[in-house]
């Protein structure tokens, strides 16, 4: 029993990380209709230019904010530069578009910040342990889980409290009419990418200290929270929650019971048979086309 | 005369792939006045108000269309709301996840309003004060239509454009919308209205033009208008030309084609 709840726990956490870039995803997704493909590597990129900041002496506080505002600005240049010029384009031209991007922005990393790993200094220790009961939980799962629930409080709080997720909604519903009431429609989507930037490199700077730093760190958290994209439904941001954490338990009671080796097999195991009986996803809305 | 608010000069314009749409469209509307806009199917008036409204990107191709004599061509649809140019779209363009309430202050994107507007503008429809937190898709045909035109009130426009409000509507339903329409007018909104309805546009219109395959073929103050032959045969479907043996024409006549 209490080997199971040790594995809910780290589950929880790691899945609370799949939640913060499936979010982000889900988020475009939603509101600009384009699988960002090159999430992860703006999530990469924020890591450095925190790591930039830490090495520089700034104080940790300011190194991550620091990099935070690097990954959505960032983000909201790529949609402002690239993305909208193209948007006319067909689904795939976009998908293409963002998978270019993610791949120029790869080879920037490699060529500032080199290939080799680093170690990226962070508040939070993986070793410094709580103990409750017999589950043993380091602070740095402790933080993730912590950081990454009060992520999504404040993500959807953002959405359905504020004047700007308002805005956001709209134009996912209806861009044209939006536009027809006044709503400057590229500066929300361009808040929504900044968003969703900083969503991406708050997950990446969680997992950057368990991991080490380099520039391909985030290619398996990203292959993972687009899992639970899917999994939760394109359309859903509780539902990327959702999909997220139970992507992160299946995988951590997976790998303790039965098998290390396969555990990242399993996630899109579970994803061909969730799709399988639910195409929508779990929180998706069935979508209808209309003849 | 009254001056112009709207001025729309020779405009060709059209859709990607070659598509024209208007070929050399030329109207006016002026303060105060209501501009009725006919046409059958496909000629064109849908893209007329989409062009006016910088909707289509890259479009008007030839000709300029100026507000209180600013252009107007290039400028994104958002700001040119935020000008003072409200269109209701056709299919009514709401927001149908969104309740009633938040689809009415999204118009706080464009300018400030207040408790008293916000109220003023509800009294009118009081359909929708019972509705304000219901989602949008889940009202009636006409009451979607009239939080259509709500939300453009609340943006108080100087130029109300409204593409076909009557369609899908029972009759009562459009009488009260035109009534409502009516009643703006009288407060000093300029409106242009597109419609099929043509009879009751030309009954709340002062000025009407009649739009085919792209060109005006006819414009006139709307009792001239509903006067006129062709545009009685055409489009309020009153038949003339009586033949001995009851014979009708199967396709009628244009006399100014």
């Amino acid at each position: 029993m209490t080997l199971l709840l040790q594995y809910v726990a780290n589950g929880l956490a790691a899945g609370s990380l799949y939640a913060l870039v499936a979010l982000g995803i889900v988020l475009l997704y939603r509101c600009s209709r384009v699988l960002n493909f090159a999430h992860g590597d703006l999530a990469t990129l924020g890591v450095f230019f925190a790591f930039s900041g830490l090495t520089r002496g700034w104080p940790y506080g300011l190194a991550l904010l620091g990099g935070l505002a690097g990954a959505a600005a960032v983000s909201a240049a790529f949609y402002r530069l690239l993305i909208k010029p193209v948007r006319q384009a067909t689904a795939l031209s976009l998908v293409i578009t963002t998978l270019g991007f993610a791949l120029f922005l790869s080879g920037v990393m490699v060529w500032v910040w080199g290939t080799d790993t680093k170690v990226f200094p962070f508040p939070l220790s993986e070793v410094r342990v709580f103990r409750l009961g017999g589950v043993v939980v380091s602070e740095l799962t402790a933080g993730s889980l912590a950081v990454g629930l009060v992520l999504v409080a404040g993500l959807s709080a953002l959405v359905q409290r504020t004047r700007l997720g308002l805005a956001m909604r709209a134009v996912a519903q209806n861009p044209v009419a939006a536009q027809l009431l006044g709503v400057p429609a590229g500066q929300v989507l361009a808040a929504t990418w900044a968003v969703a930037g900083a969503l991406g490199a708050a997950a990446g700077m969680l997992l950057a200290p368990a991991v080490l730093l380099d520039p391909f760190m985030m290619l398996d958290p990203f292959l993972k929270g687009f899992a639970a994209a899917v999994l939760g439904g394109m359309d859903s941001l509780p539902g990327a929650v959702a999909g997220g954490l139970i992507l992160g338990l299946a995988e951590s009671v997976f790998a303790g019971y039965v098998s290390v080796k396969y555990k990242a097999t399993l996630s899109f195991v579970v994803i061909v048979a969730v799709l399988l009986v639910r195409p929508e996803g779990l929180l998706g809305r069935p979508f209808h086309r209309r003849v | 005369m009254t001056a112009e608010v709207l001025s729309v000069r020779n405009v060709e314009a059209g859709y990607r792939k070659g598509l024209v749409v208007l070929r050399g469209v030329s109207l006016q509307v002026r303060e105060g006045q209501v501009v009725a806009l006919l046409g059958s199917n496909g000629a064109g008036k849908s893209t007329l108000l989409r062009t006016v409204m910088g909707l289509i990107p890259d479009q008007p191709e030839k000709g300029e269309v100026t507000f209180r004599g600013v252009r107007l061509n290039g400028k994104d649809p958002d700001a040119i709301t935020r000008m003072g140019l409200a269109l209701v779209p056709e299919g009514r363009g709401l927001f149908p996840e969104l309740t009633v309430e938040e689809n009415l202050q999204l118009v706080g994107y464009a300018r400030r309003y207040g408790r008293a507007e916000y109220d003023a503008v509800l009294d009118r429809f009081p359909v929708l004060r019972e509705r304000l937190w219901q989602q949008a898709g889940t009202l009636s045909g006409g009451e979607q239509q009239m939080l259509a035109i709500a939300r453009a009130l609340l943006l108080r426009p100087s130029l109300l454009l409204l593409d076909e409000p009557s369609l899908g509507l029972a009759p009562r339903v459009v009488a009260q919308i035109f009534s409502i329409l009516e009643s703006l007018n009288r407060e000093g909104i300029p409106i242009l209205l597109v419609e099929q309805n043509a009879r009751m546009a030309l009954q709340v219109a002062h000025y009407g033009y009649v739009l085919e395959a792209g060109r005006l073929v006819l414009e006139g103050p709307a009792e001239r208008l509903r006067e006129d032959p062709n545009v009685q045969e055409l489009y309020l479907g009153i038949q003339r030309e009586p033949s001995p043996k009851g014979f009708r024409r199967w396709r009628p006549r244009r006399r100014w084609a």
